[in-house]
């Protein structure tokens, strides 16, 4: 297993503020797969993805990405694990204002041993003619297509999506879908992606349904149906 | 009563209207301070958002991004790639002239209580290194002969007004040839040589025509100026001897002082005091010792205003950058290159700024310094020797680089997971 999650268990708060989250969550994904993680708000989906991201930590349990223990790594450890295994995509896409589209991708190729070339990357996600403007320019789905690019250019191992389509409509939601089928096609990176939105489970190798806390349910889709066929985006 | 008391304001405020305009002065620059610290955030704030969209700037993102270093920038530009490392820093330029300002106010602070030092110092220096006598003899009952290695001298008292004061100023009437004054007056009733701190406490020049006054016999002197010596003790003239003794009235062998490098033998009963250098040297330390603890107050003083301005300022920056911060803190950025990102980029603007308010902290500090202290009939000598700036700027960086370490903690505790409270 690329991705193992064993027993996780996180909460937050004390006393008369304590909530339990993750109650004990046990998965694991193969490398190059797609995977949906779903499940209502609250359901624990996106804390799930933060500890796997090493932006929150455990209370207990075992994450391991290829092979690596996370559970007990230091700040300064975690830092290093993001930088070289993880690439981030956020809902609101979370790009720098003030630089350029390629400026807001040489943000992470700087850190990045082995990053991917950028003039391919642009290529790939439709962005060289918009290289050297700012975000504020921008639509929507340029923007999230920006975000993509910054968060492959480091090559990374593990690509964690967090509502990668909140933000959009289902025309560029579909968009965005198509070139992260497109991008785990060629680059064959392994990608987690949070969603409440109930079509994109069916493009996807896995399904984990969270609720309460807990894996209520997961599976392997037999037939995968392509991204740009989706439909009730 | 009423309207006698209102007079009386107004008599004092005319009298006084100098030193009043200095105290408006630094109480302006006081309240500038308060409130640009206060209302700093405030303002940075709106004057970003009213210029969002022309300068691409939003709350929590990347503000003072940095100048990459040559490596980074060589390596970007390999792509082709052409990057403006100082757009970023020019973007935060408004937060920086105020950051500037809140420096030179505080400076300001740190160069009245070193200019209240300098002036002390060199006061007491000048003062006994220009003191070439070992005593002075003071006679309440002169005498008709000099007495052997006594040289003679005529002293009498006159005074001038600064800002609303009556100060003194000393006319000694020495013969041309005198070994303790290097003054080599002229002939003439209203010939006279003045000394250096009349000359730098009112602009006199040679040929300059003074007026000082005895207000007892109710008359004014009017005297030429024909010579500026390096005397530097109190307001001080030098005449001829003889010619002091016309303008007064006084015989033609008249003489009231006697200086001499030994202890002479003179009857007591005829003499009002005898000073001798050390008794000079003395008083003349006295301003040191009392000015000390004001001179550390207004440096202690200063330098918390420093340190406060800096810090809040700082500070500031760093919190409209929590949420870039917290973006790189999750893309795997360690925190020395966090570091050299957010607070390089502050240095260079705290060393620019060092190096324009300090002498303009001096140079202003300068200007209205004489006027707290218009009572003093004294030379204001303020220069400071040019360590003392190297001094002043290294202290600047040095406590600058105490707050950075402050502000590095303030950076450690942003977590990856501010930026995901970016939720809709």
């Amino acid at each position: 297993m690329y991705l193992q999650v064993k027993d996780v268990k996180k909460s937050y708060g004390k006393d008369t503020s304590y909530i339990q989250v993750l109650k004990g969550v046990s998965t694991g994904l193969e490398r190059g797969q797609m995977c949906v993680i779903q499940g209502t708000s609250g359901s624990g989906k996106s804390t799930l993805l933060n500890c796997i991201g090493g932006l929150d930590t455990m209370d207990s349990g075992s994450i391991k990405v290829d092979g690596t223990e996370i559970f007990g790594m230091k700040p300064a450890q975690l830092s290093d694990y993001r930088r070289d295994n993880l690439g981030f995509i956020f809902q609101f896409y979370n790009l720098v204002p003030n630089l350029t589209v390629r400026e807001n991708i040489q943000i992470c190729r700087y850190i990045a041993e082995k990053p991917l070339d950028i003039d391919e990357l642009l290529d790939t996600l439709g962005l060289t003619e918009h290289q050297n403007k700012f975000p504020a320019q921008l639509s929507g789905v340029q923007q999230q297509r920006c975000a993509i690019a910054r968060a492959l250019v480091k090559n990374p191992k593990l690509l964690l999506c967090d509502e990668p389509t909140g933000a959009l409509d289902s025309k560029t939601s579909r968009d965005i879908l198509v070139l992260l089928e497109k991008i785990n096609e060629k680059y064959g990176t392994t990608m987690l992606i949070v969603t409440h939105n109930n079509s994109i489970k069916n493009m996807v190798h896995k399904v984990i349904i969270i609720k309460d806390g807990l894996v209520k349910k997961e599976y392997e889709n037999e037939k995968r149906v392509p991204a740009a066929e989706l439909e009730d985006l | 009563m009423n309207k006698i008391l209102s007079k009386r304001l107004l008599r004092d405020l005319r009298t006084n209207i100098g030193r009043y305009a200095a105290l408006l002065l630094l109480i302006v620059m006081g309240i500038y301070l308060v409130v640009s610290i206060v209302g700093s955030a405030e303002m940075i704030i709106r004057g970003t958002e009213n210029h969002k969209s022309v300068n691409m700037v939003e709350d929590g993102q990347f503000t003072v991004f940095v100048p990459l270093s040559d490596e980074n920038i060589s390596e970007l530009t390999d792509d082709g790639t052409q990057i403006e490392p100082i757009r970023q820093l020019v973007r935060e330029s408004r937060s920086a002239v105020t950051m500037i300002c809140g420096m030179l106010v505080a400076i300001m602070v740190v160069m009245l209580g070193l200019d209240c030092y300098v002036m002390c110092s060199n006061v007491r220096d000048y003062t006994v290194s220009d003191t070439k006598y070992e005593y002075q003899y003071l006679y309440k009952y002169p005498e008709k002969t000099v007495p052997e290695v006594g040289e003679a001298a005529y002293i009498e008292t006159l005074s001038t007004d600064c800002m609303g004061y009556t100060l003194d100023v000393t006319v000694i009437g020495i013969d041309g040839k005198s070994k303790y004054f290097d003054a080599r007056p002229e002939k003439g009733k209203t010939k006279a040589v003045i000394n250096s701190s009349l000359v730098e406490r009112y602009g006199y020049k040679v040929g300059d025509r003074v007026v000082f006054s005895n207000s007892a016999a109710d008359a004014d002197y009017s005297f030429t100026v024909t010579d500026i010596s390096d005397y530097s003790v109190g307001f001080t003239i030098f005449m001829d001897i003889g010619s002091m003794r016309e303008l007064f009235g006084k015989d033609e062998d008249y003489f009231n002082t006697v200086y001499s490098d030994k202890r002479l033998d003179i009857d007591e009963g005829r003499l009002y005091s005898v000073t001798t250098k050390e008794d000079i040297e003395r008083s003349a330390s006295v301003f040191v010792k009392l000015m000390f603890s004001l001179v550390v107050t207004l440096i202690a003083a200063g330098t918390v205003v420093f340190c406060v301005v800096m810090y809040l300022m700082l500070g500031v920056m760093i919190d409209r950058s929590a949420m870039g911060i917290s973006l790189i803190k999750i893309f795997g950025y360690r925190p020395k290159e966090i570091r050299s990102l957010y607070l390089n980029g502050n240095l260079f603007v705290v060393a620019v700024g060092a190096a324009i308010a300090v002498p303009l902290a001096k140079k202003a500090m300068d200007m209205i310094f004489p006027s707290f202290i218009p009572n003093v009939a004294c030379a204001m000598k303020l220069s400071f020797p040019w360590y003392l700036y190297v001094m002043i700027y290294f202290a600047i960086i040095l406590v600058y680089t105490v707050i950075n370490s402050l502000l590095i903690r303030k950076i450690r505790k942003i977590s990856p997971a501010e930026i995901l409270k970016n939720r809709e």
